[in-house]
């Protein structure tokens, strides 16, 4: 009944938002300003189009099987073999993806909140609250959504306090210093801010609008994701300093720690499990996509789900030990996800008009 | 399945309760107020690191008695001092409300102000809107003082929140201190205290700073509103006094509202010559005019005050070009506007020979209730 | 004629045995003879069960008036039955033949009547109706509004709702329930109005229904619940009228059981059970103002402790400088932890609420003024606990009163402790995840297959206006 129901385009806009904002956005001043510095701004606008870019081609690639699921959809265009090699290849992103933000969202609350805590205990906390969403059908995950973004919209307004802090615009002035090439080193770090994009791959076959609105829908959650970056990166700029923001390993969290009022202090403390729900929450559509590759009974998907968790738990132990093995696993992470965000696409676009495969209307 | 999940969750929770491991206990924390560096007057290597403690104790009946202490270690950097103070205090040293942050002045010209903040900057506690000041003399002398039964360290800092909001001292604290002080395009000023004579501490006007070190130079507390002004900050009406050298009975002093500043910064290329000039429009409000009966008008008198303020503006930039203290961010201003001189010229030379023109202009609206 | 005895009386006197057998010789079976046209007919009833005066005068009476009448002519044997069915004054005259069913509706307030030669019995219903009068529940009070509640009696009960009803196609159903002691319920709707995919699932989870005898309509609740690892209730009780009627309208579906004042409302939403017919009768933005601060209330019922606790022993940080002085002095000498402070005084609180909720009024108040004031104040002095958690756990105990629907204010409470928990580990963390697991849990629960969190999740802005806000009309 429910399970069947499509995800409508307010739902699939909040689920898109939530998704794509990260954790990246807290590091990004910082990357930023070994690169592109001041001119951040520039590079998260240039990122923000490069997306606009493959969500169209995704969307082209996507049209043409309007019911199919993604996993179906490789199988349909480059045959059973390849396109099985193809889906455990996406399958193995999904996975150390959803480890890879558990370890950095467990990392950045120790960060800042619960600094003895012990890893496996945090991850754990934050895992088994994904995993207890993620063991319902996606049009309930939709709605946990829905109703999380609050938690974004209250994160927008605590960014609206810091204004009372001294601003300095200078230090965003002059435009463009920085020159194209590190503008364009900068473009790569804010591109990995962004991620999260890929999941409209998974999404579109459950939306009830398809074709040009679902193209709106998607292109107003990359515009919404991407003003909000430049808004907190250019807010961090001006409040920090550039060399201030050079020693700061989370700027946007630090930002929040001077201010103060009458009834409360350290914003920041509120900030960050504010920031952190929808971040980790972003997990549970990865292992919900990673566990329902196959149409299977929703009993037999739930148990995918345990496992899938369980994998995510194991890798989370194996690589939050040191930094040294975290940043390891983003290296291999990010080869891997040029390939599945970027490459398999491609491919499957270009096959897909070459062989002149495409969905018959039922 | 699901008897799997509540075994796990079980084992969880039970792991968790007996881990708990970032709780403390509120009622072991010793919370501290103020924080002071000195130089160690035995050893000057020495930092000499004092804190306040507050020692609170309920009374019974919701009041509670004050006992106030004060704490003192030394060391060759601020965590070895920290390190020192734990091992003195009994209970969890918590620093996390320490509001106030005095350094000694003959320490602040010798150390780098940011060598002894980042401890404080870095931790996960550390009180980021405390107060800095820097104090004429020891600044232990002022932290160990006595005032009846308030803290010392609540005296000051309800001395500084009036004074910031008057318009007399800059607003700083540490992470505007830490801020400037690591901006290299910017340098900080910050209140300057003493220990007055009847164990009071009074509010001298701002210290001067160039990068990371006390330069030495005060400014004065109006010279300070002036510095402010031309920074265009302003916060309750402040009361400017003019005075007239020649005669005393031209006295006459006006409220500011509202201020109207802007600076224009030009660079002969071929010269290499800065010159800045900064407009400051101040309107405001009669407050007193000695001589009683009104015999001259607001232009009259708009005119005094533009003169007198302007040269009392003209020398503060002496002043802070003296001392060599990049207070009014000119050096950002530069390479905002002109990305590329500072990398043919040296900063310093230029600052030295930098013409700053301070244009202050006074526009008085009102007379309150008297003609 | 070998035997003296017609046959015909001799079987009557079979079948009185036989419901004499059936309910095992109880005393409290009464039978009367009387004749008819010289007939021999047997009455039996329960004697408690009976209104003796009511069958005096609508049975008897009438019987024997006809019968005994002098220009009466004689009538034939067989066509007396079909008389008598005809001359007894009452509503509805049933026959039954099986023993099992006349026992079943003797047992029920019937009386029947055996006529030789006949095999059925004439089952004629003279219920001793003692009933409680209509009165205003006592634990669902309200401002303004009507002022008469459901009682024990079921008739009553669909008569306070169909009264208010005249213009609406209300439609009543009846339903046994319990496979032994089958107890009756009737289902009320309004047809036009209601949800048919959810009468449909509705009428098939009732006839489902595998416990022998429900008798409670909280028994019934827990048989026809989507979930029951749950706190939160997925069916509304009420006993009032006013209230059962606004969601009949609403298309919602009213089940009533037989001898249970509270009525079942179902489908229901959370938010229904923060809405009180008290919103109606005020201006509308009165009425607004209420519910937000009932939604309010369930958020401080159940987080407060817990953001205590995560504040005090995690981040003490965040308070301002006069806060953290105060309760610094507060705890100096309080040996628990505040997470044991703060379970032991909901564990006292849920006592002192257990042992006054049933003791007669002067004592309960008694149990309230020393449990309260003494203890409170005793517990603060002797240093075990402190000012601020009592304080604490005093608004929290006020705010989960607050909820009009009673189930729901306890569900809260027992919910404050999985908070209390997680934050006493992971401070504000565990207090945003656990906020996070209470969403989930609430989007993911159902009500007879309508999501139970409505109109939050699945998000409907024009529902908001009639659950959040009382929206004019």
């Amino acid at each position: 009944m429910s399970a069947a129901e499509p995800i409508t385009k307010s739902q699939l806009f909040l689920l898109l938002i939530q998704v794509q904002i990260g954790f990246g956005i807290l590091y990004l001043p910082n990357t930023l300003q070994q690169t592109a510095k001041s001119d951040g701004w520039i590079s998260i606008i240039l990122a923000g189009c490069t997306v606009q870019l493959v969500i169209v081609l995704y969307w082209l690639l996507l049209r043409r099987f309007p019911s199919l699921s993604y996993f179906e959809l490789t199988k349909k265009i480059l045959g059973a073999h390849l396109g099985y090699i193809f889906n455990v290849i996406i399958y193995i992103y999904l996975i150390l993806t959803s480890t890879y933000i558990l370890i950095a969202s467990s990392k950045l609350v120790k960060n800042v909140l619960l600094t003895f805590s012990p890893h496996w205990a945090i991850g754990f906390l934050l895992l088994a609250v994904c995993i207890y969403l993620c063991s319902s059908n996606l049009q309930i995950i939709v709605r946990v959504f829905t109703i999380l973004s609050v938690s974004i919209m209250f994160v927008i307004l605590l960014s609206f306090l810091s204004f009372s802090l001294p601003i300095e615009v200078m230090n965003l002035t002059p435009v463009g210093s920085s020159g194209m090439s590190n503008i364009i080193k900068g473009l790569k770090e804010s591109l990995l801010a962004l991620y999260g994009f890929e999941i409209i791959l998974f999404l579109y076959s459950s939306a009830r609008h398809k074709g040009k609105t679902f193209l709106k829908v998607i292109t107003f959650s990359n515009i919404f994701v991407v003003a909000i970056t430049v808004y907190l990166t250019v807010i961090a700029f001006v409040i920090l300093n550039p060399a201030m923001i050079n020693q700061l390993k989370l700027p946007i969290v630090y930002m929040f720690r001077p201010l103060h009022f009458t009834m409360i202090d350290r914003i920041d403390l509120i900030f960050l499990p504010l920031w952190s729900i929808p971040v980790v929450m972003s997990i549970v559509v990865y292992i919900y996509f990673a566990s329902h590759w196959k149409t299977t009974a929703p009993k037999k998907n739930n148990y995918f789900v345990y496992i899938n968790g369980a994998i995510v738990y194991v890798l989370f132990l194996l690589a939050s030990k040191s930094d040294q093995s975290f940043e390891l696993y983003a290296k291999y992470l990010n080869s891997i996800s040029y390939v599945v965000i970027f490459m398999i696409p491609f491919i499957l676009l270009l096959f897909s008009y070459i062989l002149k495969k495409k969905e018959h209307p039922s | 399945m699901k008897k799997f999940t509540i075994v796990v969750s079980c084992i969880f929770i039970l792991l968790s309760m007996t881990g708990c491991w970032d709780q403390t206990n509120l009622n072991k924390k010793r919370i501290i107020n103020g924080i002071s560096f000195d130089i160690d007057e035995q050893n000057p290597e020495n930092i000499q690191g004092a804190v306040r403690e507050l020692n609170l104790r309920g009374s019974g009946g919701g009041q509670f008695d004050l006992s106030d202490e004060i704490i003192e270690a030394d060391g060759v950097s601020v965590s070895k001092i920290n390190n020192e103070l734990v091992n003195k205090i009994s209970g969890d040293m918590d620093i996390s409300k320490a509001f106030l942050v005095l350094v000694g002045e003959d320490l602040a010209k010798q150390e780098s102000i940011s060598s002894l903040f980042e401890p404080i900057v870095r931790s996960k506690q550390g009180y980021l809107t405390s107060k800095v000041a820097i104090t004429k003399g020891k600044a232990s002398e002022i932290l160990s003082l006595q005032i009846s039964k308030s803290p010392i360290a609540f005296y000051i800092l309800n001395l500084f929140e009036n004074a910031e909001k008057e318009t007399h001292i800059p607003k700083a604290n540490t992470f505007t201190l830490w801020s400037e002080v690591v901006d290299k395009e910017k340098d900080a000023m910050i209140p300057y205290i003493q220990k007055s004579d009847l164990n009071r501490v009074e509010l001298l006007g701002t210290a001067l700073f160039k990068n990371d070190y006390y330069t030495g130079e005060v400014l004065s507390i109006d010279q300070t509103s002036l510095a402010l002004f031309m920074q265009g900050k302003i916060e309750k009406p402040p009361v400017m006094k003019i005075t007239n050298d020649n005669e005393k009975t031209d006295e006459f002093s006006v409220f500011v509202e509202k201020v109207k500043q802007k600076s224009d910064l030009t660079v002969d290329k071929s010269s290499g010559k800065v010159q800045l000039t900064i407009k400051v429009d101040l309107y405001g409000r009669l407050q007193s005019l000695a001589g009683s009966p009104k015999k001259v008008t607001n232009q009259e008198l708009d005119k005094k005050a533009s003169t007198f303020l302007t040269e009392n503006a003209k020398e503060v930039t002496e002043i802070i070009k003296e001392a060599q203290s990049d207070i009014l961010a000119i050096q950002k201003q530069l390479n905002s506007k002109y990305p590329d001189f500072l990398k043919n010229h040296e900063w310093e030379k230029v600052y030295k020979e930098i013409e700053i023109t301070p244009d202050v202009n006074m526009h008085i609206q009102s007379s309150s209730n008297l003609k | 004629m070998p035997s003296k005895r017609p046959s015909s009386t001799y079987d009557i006197n079979i079948k009185v045995d036989l419901i004499k057998k059936a309910m095992f010789q109880s005393d409290d079976i009464k039978t009367r003879t009387l004749y008819i046209q010289e007939m021999q007919c047997i009455c039996i009833y329960l004697d408690s069960m009976v209104d003796k005066s009511s069958f005096e005068k609508n049975v008897f009476d009438p019987i024997l008036h006809f019968f005994n009448s002098e220009h009466l002519k004689k009538i034939h044997k067989s066509d007396i039955f079909h008389r008598i069915s005809s001359i007894i004054q009452s509503a509805e005259i049933k026959t039954e033949q099986k023993t099992q069913d006349i026992v079943q509706s003797l047992r029920h307030g019937n009386l029947i009547l055996l006529i030789p030669g006949e095999k059925k019995a004439i089952i004629i219903p003279v219920p001793n109706t003692q009933n409680r009068t209509i009165a205003e529940p006592e634990n669902e009070k309200i401002i303004k509004g009507s002022r008469d509640g459901f009682t024990e009696d079921l008739n009553t009960n669909v008569f306070l709702l169909q009264k208010r009803n005249k213009h609406e196609n209300l439609v009543t159903k009846n339903f046994t329930v319990g496979r032994k002691a089958q107890t009756e319920a009737r289902l009320l709707y309004i047809e036009d109005l209601v949800d048919h995919e959810v009468l449909k699932e509705i009428v098939s989870r009732l006839r489902n229904i595998k416990a022998n005898k429900i008798q409670s309509s909280g028994e019934l609740e827990e048989q026809i619940e989507d979930n029951s690892y749950t706190v939160f209730p997925q069916v509304l009780s009420t006993e009032r009228p006013d209230r059962a009627q606004a969601y009949l309208s609403e298309g919602k579906i009213v089940l009533i059981l037989d001898e249970n004042p509270q009525v079942l409302v179902l489908p229901v939403t959370f938010f229904s059970f923060y809405q009180s017919p008290d919103d109606y009768n005020n201006r509308w933005f009165v009425g607004t103002f209420f519910r937000i601060i009932r939604l309010v209330s369930f958020i401080i019922a159940i987080i407060l402790p817990s953001l205590y606790i995560s504040v005090v022993s995690f981040h003490t940080e965040i308070l301002p400088l006069g806060l953290l002085y105060a309760l610094r002095v507060q705890t100096e000498f309080v040996p628990l932890t505040p997470f044991f402070e703060a379970i032991t005084m909901q564990v006292v609180l849920e006592l002192l609420k257990e042992a006054s909720i049933r003791l007669p009024s002067p004592i309960a108040q008694t149990i309230g003024v020393v449990g309260g004031l003494v203890i409170g104040t005793a517990v603060v002095e002797a240093g075990l606990v402190s000012n601020v958690m009592i304080v604490v756990i005093a608004l929290t105990a006020i705010a989960s009163f607050v909820a009009p629907v009673n189930q729901m204010g306890t569900g809260v409470r027992l919910l404050a402790f999985p908070f209390m928990i997680l934050s006493n580990t992971f401070g504000f963390l565990g207090l945003t995840a656990s906020f996070t697991l209470l969403i989930i849990h609430l989007c993911k629960l159902k009500s007879f297959d309508r999501p139970y969190f409505y109109p939050l999740s699945p998000l409907d802005i024009n529902g908001i206006k009639d659950s959040f806000v009382r929206s004019k009309k």
